[in-house]
């Protein structure tokens, strides 16, 4: 018989090693799964998108606070305006309850937050509130048909009239030169006239001119029997009027008269308006043409808050964010 | 002849030319050589697979600093006054798939149309290397605030905006 089988020892000697290169490719595929598993870990990481950090919540906080604050202005200037003394605690004790609040609802949802006041700004509101014309305090029927309202304001804000339709001047009837304006002059002498009056067609015209009397823009409105103005907000009846953003091209500080308030007919224009400076009510120079005089209705003065300005902390687990905050609700576009 | 010591057998007989001690070699050096040839094979692929799984983690890292870089320069330019501050935790790992890299961060002021001296904005490259094995890749993004240079290894980031301490600007800091 011819031997075709190989000898027993040989056999064993092979499958040792079939056996070792078995386990030293089974380490290495365990290597491989080990590599790969951190590309399965990146990839998830890949996946998570949107703000993780929290960077739109800060800034959407930030303009919370700066309503916050507006509201605190208004809530003080309104409610509590005996003295400035009151006006600014009132204001200040608000904002101090406010980041309580609002530091406790932050707080449910992970992030710390904390909103300080750190200055404030006093002023007057100047004001007409019931309907009557627009010259100063009248006393023993004399007022004075061109007069100034503030001489050098730093800085005013929230300036918004409300007109009669009926009263405001024709020019159909009267001259361009006769009908009523406020004038609003900056520090380098630089002059906005605003003048108000009515097309013979009945349609209401707000037109600015400069110093010199050339025109420089103007917005004409269809309009009930009232007609709202804001001046610092730049619209008349809701609607925006451009020529009214002029504040950018003067420089502060600001002079405001009213001119032509009386024509020689005694027909004058009549409203309402309001107005907030940045003068306190000891600073402020025209004190004698306002109010209160009993027995007639004439403009007035109050003590009031022009701004204030806040310290905001924003923290989430990955973000700290802090800045400044100044509020001046109405303040006329830079 | 037939007096044989028991458990030796006499080499078989065979036509075939081929001994048995060549046979046992032959199998034996094949078998290495299959099984080396499987090992080194399989190096190769455990050395490709991770500079893959470097390469795209870089690009996952890279991309996530760029955005928080974004996300910083668009809270620093909302911050104003004297105390304003914004830092932006961005949490990285030591090393990538057990190699340590270093990310490199530089910045080139763009110059825009409008005719100022002052850089309109910056393209910052978030770059990062790992030595063994050689990757690296670079990730560019648009900031509009200034970024200072820095150079860091792997670990917890955080980008500082501090208006008041020198470098004005986005800093990107071991944190």
């Amino acid at each position: 018989m011819v031997e075709v089988t190989l000898p027993p020892e040989a056999e064993d000697d092979r499958a040792q090693m079939l056996l070792v290169g078995a386990f030293g490719l089974a380490v290495m595929m365990v290597a491989l799964a080990l590599i790969l598993n951190t590309a399965i870990y990146t990839e998830n990481i890949a996946t998570r998108g949107g703000d993780i950090i929290g960077g739109k919540d800060a800034m959407q906080y930030r303009a919370t606070v700066e309503r916050a604050a507006g509201g605190a202005i208004s809530y003080a200037n309104y409610h509590n305006n005996t003295t400035l003394g009151n006006v600014e605690t009132t204001a200040t004790d608000s904002m101090a309850a406010w980041s309580n609040l609002s530091a406790t609802e932050q707080g449910l949802s992970g992030q710390v937050t904390n909103v300080t006041v750190i200055d404030t700004t006093m002023g007057t509101r100047i004001y007409q509130n019931r309907v009557r014309n627009f010259t100063n305090r009248t006393e023993y029927g004399t007022s004075e048909v061109n007069w100034t309202l503030v001489e050098h304001t730093p800085a005013l804000r929230n300036f918004s009239m409300t007109v009669q339709n009926a009263t405001v001047g024709n020019i159909g009837v009267f001259s361009l030169s006769e009908v009523y304006r406020f004038i609003v002059t900056g520090d380098a002498g630089t002059v906005r006239q605003v003048l108000i009056y009515t097309e013979p067609d009945g349609s209401f015209v707000v037109e600015v001119q400069d110093g010199g009397g050339s025109t420089l823009d103007s917005c004409t409105r269809d309009v009930g029997s009232e007609a709202n103005i804001s001046v610092t907000g730049a619209t008349v009846e809701g609607d925006r009027c451009g020529a009214l953003a002029f504040f950018d091209a003067l420089d502060t500080p600001y002079k405001l008269t009213f001119n032509n308030t009386k024509d020689g007919n005694d027909d004058t224009i009549e409203g309402t308006y309001s107005l907030v400076v940045a003068e306190t009510p000891g600073d402020l120079t025209t004190t004698e043409d306002f109010g209160p005089l009993s027995g007639y209705d004439v403009p007035d003065i109050e003590p009031a808050m022009y701004s204030m300005t806040v310290t905001v902390v924003y923290r989430t687990p990955r973000l700290l964010y802090r800045t400044k905050v100044r509020a001046a609700p109405g303040e006329p576009d830079e | 002849m037939s007096d044989r010591t028991p458990g030796k057998r006499p080499p078989p007989e065979d036509r075939r030319a081929l001994s048995v001690t060549i046979n046992y070699t032959f199998a034996l050096v094949i078998t290495t050589m299959v099984v080396s040839g499987l090992f080194m094979g399989m190096n190769t692929l455990l050395q490709a697979q991770r500079e893959e799984a470097i390469d795209s983690e870089f690009l996952v890292l890279g991309n996530r600093i760029a955005a928080d870089l974004a996300a910083a320069d668009r809270l620093a330019q909302s911050v104003s006054g004297a105390n304003a501050h914004v830092e932006v935790e961005t949490p990285v790992p030591n090393t990538v798939a057990g190699v340590p890299y270093v990310v490199t961060i530089t910045s080139s002021g763009v110059d825009g149309p409008d005719g100022d001296a002052n850089p309109d904005y910056y393209l910052v490259d978030v770059h990062l290397e790992a030595d063994r094995p050689r990757v690296n890749r670079t990730v560019t993004v648009k900031t509009v605030t200034k970024v200072a240079y820095s150079q860091l290894s792997g670990g917890a980031y955080v980008i500082v905006y501090d208006p008041d301490a020198p470098p004005t600007g986005l800093e990107v800091k071991n944190g």
